[in-house]
Formats: C-alpha cells, sequence, structure tokens
C-alpha cells in the first residue's frame, strides 16, 4: 500500500503558506449548508427519495441510456459514446477540427478533469479558457483544483491577487474580492463574445426529455453555450435519472448541500440546440459500468457531486484537496478512486478518520464511511498493507486470542514500562508527542480481582 | 463502425454489471410552507440580492420600462424593439423578459427561448428584469416541475437572483459573468401593489 495521500497532507499542513484556508472555506459551506437543510422539514425524506432514485435509475441503467439517447436524438442532439477518456478526448477533438475552432470556452465538469481533457486539447494546439473563476485561478496556477465546487478553496486572497497581477497585470497588491472577480470577468469578455465552441459537464440527464441539466452560479456555462455555434456537454453515465419529475428532488438537494443556496443562479436545461447551431453529447464511461458491478461499491456511483463530504470532513480539512491526488478529492473520492485504479489509490480508504460525518451530510445517502471501512478489508486482504502496520495487528491478534499469553505480555509490560520509561517514546514517537504515558500499575485488574475475592473469601 | 461499438460496448457493460433492480420510489410528501409564498419569495429573493416590484398590470410595467431605459437598452418582450442581434458583441444595459411563473422557496423564475428569442441575452448585460404574474407563483421546486413540460422546449431555465461567485476567499461578489443585478417585477394582482411609480 501507498502512503501518498498521509505524505501529502503532511506536506500540505507544514509547507504550504496558508493550510488554514481550505479549513475555513470548508467549515463555513458546511455551517450553510445546515441552515438550508434543516429549514426543510422534508430534508430527510428528500434524501431517501433521491437515493431510490439513483438506485432504481444504476440497476436499470442501460434502459435508461436507451430511452436518453432516443430522445436527445429525436431533439435533434448528436449522440456520442466513449468507452474511455481518451475516447471522450478524441470525440471532443474531431468536433473541434472538424468546424475549425480556434480555442474554447470551458466550463466546470470533474470529468474532463477525470478524462485530461485540457491537457489533451492543448498538447493538440487548441487552446482552452477555463471560465468557473475557481477553475480559472488554478488553471492560471497550473494547478488541479481541490474542491469539486470551490476549486481555488485552498487559495488565498493574497494568492490570488499576486497571480492575476502576474497573468493579468492587475494592479499589484489590490486584495479586493469584487476588483479581482471583475478583472477576470473583463480578461474572459471577448474569448465569451468570439467564441465557436463551449464545453459543458452535466450535472443530470433527463431520459424522458432527453435533457441536459446545468447548474451554475456565475453563468458561465449558459453564457458559453448560448453564444458559440457549438455545444459540446460531457456526462459521465452515472449522471441520468429517469422523469422530469424527479429533477425536483435532485435541484432542491444539491444547492442546499453544496453551498447552503436553495437553488443555485442557473438551473439550464438544454433540450434542442438553437437555429444553425450544434449540440453535441458525449456519454462517457471509463470504468463506471465496471464499477455498477462492485457489490460493496457500486452505490457510489449515486453520487450528485455537492461536496458536502469533503466540507465536513476532519480529514480532508486539515490535509488539503490536492493531497488525494485524484479529480475528486475527499471521502466520496477515497472510495471512487480505488474502484477505477486499485493499484494506484489503494492508500485512499485510509485517509478517513471514520467519523460518519460524510454519510451523515450525503444528499443520496451513500453509506461512504461503511465503504472506506470495506475498501480498508479488501486491501488488508489483498495484502496491500505496509509491514509497520499489518505485522504489529498480527503480533496483536495472536496474543489477544490466548488468554494466558495476554497476562504475560500484560505482566511483562508492565515492568518493562516502569524499568525503562522512554520505550514507548522510541517506539511510536509520533503518538507520544505532546502526550504523557500514564504511570504503569503494579497489577492487572483481573491480579487484583483474584487476590480480593480471595480475601473476602477468607472473612 | 468505431462508435458504433462504442456504444455497444458501453450498454453490454452495463448490462453484465448492473445490480438486481430496485423499484422507483413513490412521491414524497411535501410539508406546508411555513409563511404565505408570496412573503416566502420576496424573502428568498431578497436572501440572494434580488429585488421584487408590484405594478397593476403588465401595461403598467411596461410603461415603467419604457420610462425608465437610459442608454443601450434590450426590451426582447417588446416586440421590434431588440436592439442587438445574435452575433453582435455589444452588450445590452438592462435585459427584460417575461417569465412563466416564479418558485417561493428559492426566489427563482422560469423562462424558455419561447420567451426570450435569444438565450443569450439572458446572460447578457448589467441588469435582468423578470416581468411575472403574480398568481404565477408555486410555492416548491415539485410543484415548479409539474407545471412545466421540458420536451416542449428547446431551452428552459430557472434563473434565481444574479450572477454570483464568492470563489475568491469566500467573499460574494455579483456580476461574475452574468448580469449584476435582477428584479422580478410582479403585476396583476391590485391589493399587493406597494409602489406603482
Amino acid at each position: 500500500m501507498r502512503t501518498k495521500h498521509a505524505q501529502a497532507a503532511d506536506h500540505f499542513i507544514h509547507e504550504s503558506p496558508s493550510p488554514k484556508a481550505q479549513h475555513n472555506a470548508a467549515i463555513h459551506l458546511r455551517r450553510k449548508r445546515d441552515v438550508a437543510a434543516n429549514e426543510l422539514q422534508e430534508f430527510e425524506e428528500l434524501r431517501t427519495r433521491a437515493s431510490e432514485i439513483k438506485k432504481h435509475t444504476l440497476t436499470h441503467l442501460d434502459q435508461y441510456l436507451e430511452e436518453f439517447e432516443k430522445n436527445a436524438l429525436a431533439n435533434g442532439v448528436q449522440v456520442h459514446w466513449a468507452v474511455d477518456g481518451n475516447e471522450m478526448n478524441a470525440r471532443v477533438y474531431e468536433i473541434l477540427k472538424k468546424n475549425e475552432v480556434p480555442y474554447i470556452v470551458k466550463s466546470k465538469s470533474m470529468l474532463t478533469e477525470e478524462c485530461g481533457l485540457n491537457h489533451f486539447l492543448e498538447e493538440q494546439g487548441m487552446e482552452v479558457y477555463d471560465t468557473d473563476l475557481g477553475e480559472r485561478i488554478v488553471q492560471l496556477a497550473h494547478e488541479p483544483p481541490s474542491h469539486i465546487v470551490v476549486p481555488a478553496m485552498h487559495k488565498t486572497r493574497e494568492e490570488i491577487s499576486a497571480l492575476f497581477h502576474d497573468t493579468m497585470n492587475t494592479e499589484a497588491g489590490n486584495l479586493d474580492a469584487k476588483y479581482l472577480t471583475l478583472s477576470a470577468r473583463k480578461d474572459l469578455r471577448q474569448r465569451f463574445m468570439n467564441a465557436k465552441a463551449a464545453v459543458t459537464g452535466v450535472n443530470f440527464g433527463v431520459a424522458e426529455t432527453g435533457t441536459v441539466t446545468i447548474c451554475t452560479n456565475e453563468g458561465n456555462a449558459d453564457l458559453g453555450v448560448n453564444k458559440a455555434p457549438v455545444q459540446i456537454h460531457c456526462m459521465g453515465i452515472e449522471k441520468l435519472i429517469p422523469r422530469q419529475e424527479d429533477l425536483g428532488v435532485f435541484i432542491r438537494l444539491l444547492a442546499r448541500s453544496a453551498t447552503g443556496q436553495r437553488i443555485t443562479t442557473y438551473t439550464s436545461h438544454y433540450q434542442k440546440p438553437r437555429a444553425g447551431s450544434e449540440m453535441h453529447l458525449i456519454l462517457v464511461d471509463n470504468g463506471r459500468s465496471h464499477h455498477l458491478g462492485m457489490e460493496d461499491f457500486w452505490e457510489a456511483l449515486k453520487c450528485i457531486r455537492c461536496g458536502a463530504c469533503m466540507n465536513t470532513c476532519p480529514v480532508y480539512r486539515s490535509g488539503g484537496g490536492h493531497s488525494y491526488g485524484y479529480a475528486v478529492p475527499g471521502p466520496i473520492g477515497s472510495i471512487i478512486a480505488p474502484a477505477r485504479n486499485f493499484e494506484e489509490y489503494d492508500d485512499l480508504p485510509f485517509a478517513s478518520s471514520l467519523c460518519g460525518s460524510c454519510s451523515a451530510v450525503c444528499p443520496v445517502k451513500i453509506d461512504i464511511h461503511g465503504q472506506l471501512l470495506k475498501w480498508r478489508e479488501v486491501i488488508v486482504e489483498e495484502g496491500e498493507v505496509d509491514t509497520k502496520k499489518s505485522l504489529p495487528m498480527k503480533v496483536g491478534s495472536w496474543i489477544l486470542s490466548r488468554p494466558s499469553w495476554y497476562r504475560r505480555a500484560g505482566k511483562w509490560a508492565r515492568k518493562l514500562l516502569s524499568w525503562f520509561p522512554g520505550i514507548a517514546r522510541k517506539t511510536v514517537n509520533d503518538w507520544t508527542k505532546g502526550r504523557e504515558l500514564p504511570e504503569p500499575p503494579n497489577e492487572s485488574f483481573r491480579e487484583w480481582y483474584l487476590k480480593t475475592r480471595k480475601n473476602e473469601e477468607n472473612e | 463502425m468505431k462508435r458504433m461499438n462504442s456504444r455497444e460496448t458501453i450498454l453490454q457493460s452495463v448490462r453484465d454489471h448492473k445490480p438486481a433492480p430496485v423499484a422507483l420510489p413513490t412521491r414524497a410528501r411535501t410539508a406546508p410552507p411555513p409563511m404565505d409564498v408570496l412573503d416566502r419569495f420576496v424573502f428568498h429573493l431578497d436572501g440572494i440580492g434580488g429585488v421584487t416590484r408590484f405594478f397593476e398590470s403588465r401595461q403598467a410595467a411596461l410603461e415603467t420600462l419604457k420610462q425608465s431605459s437610459s442608454g443601450l437598452m434590450l426590451r426582447d418582450l417588446i416586440q421590434g424593439e431588440s436592439t442587438i442581434q445574435e452575433d453582435s458583441v455589444t452588450e445590452p444595459d438592462v435585459t427584460a423578459v417575461e417569465a412563466r411563473f416564479a418558485v417561493a422557496e428559492n426566489g427563482a423564475v422560469y423562462i424558455t427561448d419561447q420567451e426570450v428569442g435569444h438565450r443569450q441575452f439572458l446572460f447578457l448585460g448589467r441588469k435582468l428584469i423578470a416581468l411575472v404574474p403574480q398568481d404565477a407563483l408555486v410555492p416548491d421546486m415539485h410543484e415548479a416541475y409539474d407545471r412545466i413540460k421540458l420536451s416542449s422546449v428547446g431551452f428552459g431555465i430557472f434563473i434565481a437572483g444574479s450572477s454570483a461567485t464568492a470563489d475568491i476567499a469566500q467573499i460574494l461578489v455579483r456580476g461574475a459573468h452574468g448580469p449584476a443585478e435582477m428584479e422580478v417585477w410582479f403585476y396583476g394582482q391590485q391589493s399587493k401593489v406597494m409602489s406603482a411609480e
């Protein structure tokens, strides 16, 4: 097993200029989420219903995919299928090339992060402009997003001000968020106005109507696709829901869970291309159908990418989103990543305190911490655990299952610790930082009990 | 054909891997809203920085719109007064559109491409004004989706407040890419008219 996450988190905590920025931002969103969730009497019922709708869709996914495709085609949408990320990237590039598109404006999409679309297009000489402000910030900084809803969550105003000064020539040292935001708007405006193609992700695909539903606060996805003559939507196959009326459940849950808003500013439904324009939809598998077959883990596919599990997670808030090394960080990412690439991400299920807060806030009731624990079992069974962890466990379980050995071990431990108090500091150094071991008692409870009972019997 | 193959490959893989069927749930009860729907709408729109105004009639609202026009202004809802073209890069100052209805629980209005000829207009300019008949108000998103038919329009959108972002240090800034201001003008119910100006 790797320890990449532990090392990256350690580095983030001790080396990054502002390790608290991400924590503060995440806890702020968690609190706002609670207010918006508690205001709805039926919130728990909505969660249950959302979970059931997603389970139903996933267990009938082939039928809904076909229904979705049929209705989208009837609406004049061009539907493409991509087995993996490479195929998705190739499809996008093919469409852009055919239309002689010089650059694209892109809105936030975790799927395209997962598939490395930006990198691929740039290699082909195509310019990509991320238009969500947070995405733009991390793009300019040549970093991946650290959060799926707030991509530049780890950055302070000071860092963003310096970055904008370097890349957009904004006033040095100006920390006004409004000034910085409007500078980014101005910088991207002409790109929007002259764009020949726009690429977006998809929040929900509605099988019944062939609808692509997109939720944003900035309006960048909508400005992009409604200006450009070519609109391309990249969608993971698990994003489907059966009917228009099901949107009522998910739209009520999504923004409340993500940021504590009652709804995002823009909730758009695209059925048909505009007159004279093209609308493309790329349905992407990239490991999802295989994941669907994992008995203990398929429910992770219910995820609607609200980020609530990240905001509430003490490990995420401390170690930062980059420490996970996967497009989707945090608790949900830690159960999705090993399902897609076990060898690469087998340490992520250990990046959790198993406190269960993630499961408690998940709007589609994924048993996130249950799955994290289950993954640990799988990883241990695969023998992927470091001997530093597995050997003491084996010795411990051997001793604990043999009463006489257990008593003997206890007796020796008490003696050794009183003779050589430094022994604990030497063996479990990190644990004893800031902790003082109690004085070892002279006898165990069992010895005391047997002695006392004997005395009482004698009396 | 390669594309045909990918489609079949994915569908077959889904068929091979999908878990045992789970039934679609029945519809959840909706708890009665704690306050009057209109009060609730005003409260939520105000909470996201939007402004609600009331007019006696649609005509009165349109008159106000005409009078308050300044600079480059688009009034897409008034026939023949559209001042920008689809391929133009000029931006309107104010965009006014007719919305089909409003949603009390979140301050949103619903607009389709039947109301706004050019979809892009909704995201341009400084201010967006949506005109809504005052009796067209639903309590929540369940009723909102009951009321619409996505399959009959090319594009439909809920808009709640102004374009916004808090991507820089959680500080809310309006006018990220779309309009920085949003107003909902209700018309048609005398009792609620506060200022017709």
